[in-house]
């Protein structure tokens, strides 16, 4: 089983002038029970494929499925995840308020949800703003909280874009031991970044995207030579393609 | 169901925290308060008055507020990206339209039962009565601001919330200018004058069905019959409004 595949999935955002190719025939396989990078430069069209992956924007061409079943699926949104990039929540909730107010959308029964919610916040730290509006957190704050919302559903797979952009080192430790802890309670990462350096820590196999398209695809140890960084293999990897 | 009410309940707790939306109820309070003060100028005629300023404060109030939460529910929720998140759960569109519409109304119609009992309670102090029959009219202002939040509702699924805002406020006189169209019209002698001029009249809701402020005030007796066909009427062109609005939000992308 999968947990995602895509096939020749292609994104073409038309503009009043010209149209942009944001994503070129993509296909894309990830196995479940890893963490997965999802790389490439700005405007490779990363966040673009989580997009259609969600059904937050519709692809031009082609189909993909997520955990064997075709997007577009509502019941596929009961098994995922999501942490966007630069999370926003509404600014007046309690990250009580916002847990419970996402449990309710998946009907978790108020005695589960309950319990889930402590678990959650102690798992990102957050028990003792557990009543603090989100209007006062800081962005690392923010972060934990938007990991939290994104298992509050048990989920098989979770998709992280971005997760540790513009976080201080300490932040970034937080985040990158959570998402770990997350792969030990055997669910599949779906991470999107910039950091290499983190992402060569924290990644089973990698998948870098330039100009839309998929130029590599494997398993880490499979990719690099010894002794090879990640930065090194990416910007090779770029260079070959004419980036 | 749970899910359009879910999303309803935090449609409304996002809002109710808006300061703006208790200056307006507060500030209408104070202006029917203040109508009590004109006795001295308006002998006699003062219940009469008070009754007037009374209705016409909360219509004017409902009206605000109505076209504020509803132009400004869908439109918060795409420019701060909150949608992302609630869309990458399993949330329908037609869910996420009708869980901002109901959260909307509920907030619209909040506001106006603090007002109408504040506005009972001062005619009952001044009257030494309980003037219940001034129920009737508020009746109708509450179906009007249902109406209201449907077409800003709509308005901002294609907009953004300023201009649904003021293109609400628009249909807002322009409904209750439309019953005037029809004896326009007749003068018109041009055939295409008149076909626009009716389709306009028939595409704006008539809210000045919803206007029984000035008899109830003068103590006409309203007839429960004339309120429920107003009410029917009311529902039935919300309901059109939020299809229309769902029809328009299918194929939005949020990327």
């Amino acid at each position: 089983m999968l947990a995602i595949k895509t096939e020749h999935l292609t994104k073409i955002f038309k503009g009043r002038e010209k149209e942009t190719r944001a994503l070129e025939d993509l296909n894309l396989q990830v196995s479940p029970n890893q963490i997965y990078g999802f790389l490439g430069p700005n405007g490779a069209g990363k966040t673009t494929t989580i997009n259609v992956l969600l059904g937050l924007t519709a692809p031009t061409t082609g189909t993909a499925w997520i955990l064997e079943k075709q997007i577009g699926d509502i019941e596929i949104k009961q098994k995922i995840g999501f942490l966007p990039q630069s999370p926003y929540f509404y600014e007046s909730f309690s990250p009580v308020e916002l847990l419970n107010f996402y449990g309710k959308i998946f009907k978790i029964p108020r005695k589960e949800r309950c319990k889930k919610i402590e678990e959650l916040l102690d798992m990102v730290g957050l028990t003792d703003s557990r009543k603090i509006p989100l209007r006062k957190f800081s962005r690392g704050m923010l972060q934990r909280i938007g990991i939290a919302q994104t298992l509050i559903n048990d989920p098989d797979l979770v998709f992280f874009d971005e997760p540790i952009a513009g976080l201080d080192p300490v932040g970034r430790k937080e985040v990158m031991d959570t998402i770990l802890n997350i792969k030990k309670q055997g669910r599949t990462v779906f991470f999107c970044s910039h950091v290499l350096h983190d992402v060569e820590m924290l990644c089973d196999s990698i998948g870098i995207l330039h100009k839309g398209q998929l130029i590599v695809s494997g398993k880490l140890k499979d990719l690099l030579k010894p002794k090879e960084s990640l930065e090194e293999y990416f910007l090779k990897s770029i260079e070959k393609k004419g980036g | 169901m749970n899910i359009i009410l879910t999303i309803a309940q935090g449609a409304y707790q996002k809002v109710i925290k808006s300061k703006i939306l208790y200056v307006i109820v507060v500030f209408c309070l104070l202006a029917i308060a203040y109508s009590t003060l004109y006795s001295a100028v308006t002998a006699g005629e003062e219940t009469k008055l008070m009754k007037d300023i009374g209705l016409a404060g909360i219509a004017v109030a409902a009206m605000l507020i109505s076209i504020m939460v509803g132009s400004t529910a869908i439109p918060t929720e795409i420019e701060s990206r909150t949608i992302q998140t609630l869309i990458s759960k399993p949330v329908r569109k037609h869910e996420f339209i009708l869980g901002q519409f109901l959260g909307a109304v509920y907030v619209a119609l909040l506001s106006i039962a603090i007002m109408a009992i504040g506005f009972i309670i001062i005619l009952a102090i001044k009257t030494h009565a309980l003037n219940l029959v001034m129920f009737r009219p508020l009746i109708l202002v509450c179906f009007e601001a249902i109406v209201l939040v449907a077409v800003s509702v709509l308005f901002s699924t294609f907009c953004s919330s300023m201009v649904s805002s003021i293109l609400a406020i628009v249909v807002y006189i322009a409904g209750h200018l439309s019953y005037q169209i029809p004896f326009l019209v007749e003068k018109a002698g041009n055939a295409v004058t008149k076909f626009a001029g009716l389709l306009l009249y028939y595409i704006l809701p008539n809210l000045q069905y919803f206007n029984v402020k000035a008899p109830a005030a003068h103590g006409i007796y309203v007839p429960w019959g004339l309120i429920f066909g107003v009410i029917l009427y009311g529902v039935i062109y919300a309901a059109i409004m939020l299809l229309v609005s769902l029809v328009i939000f299918k194929n939005k992308d949020f990327a």
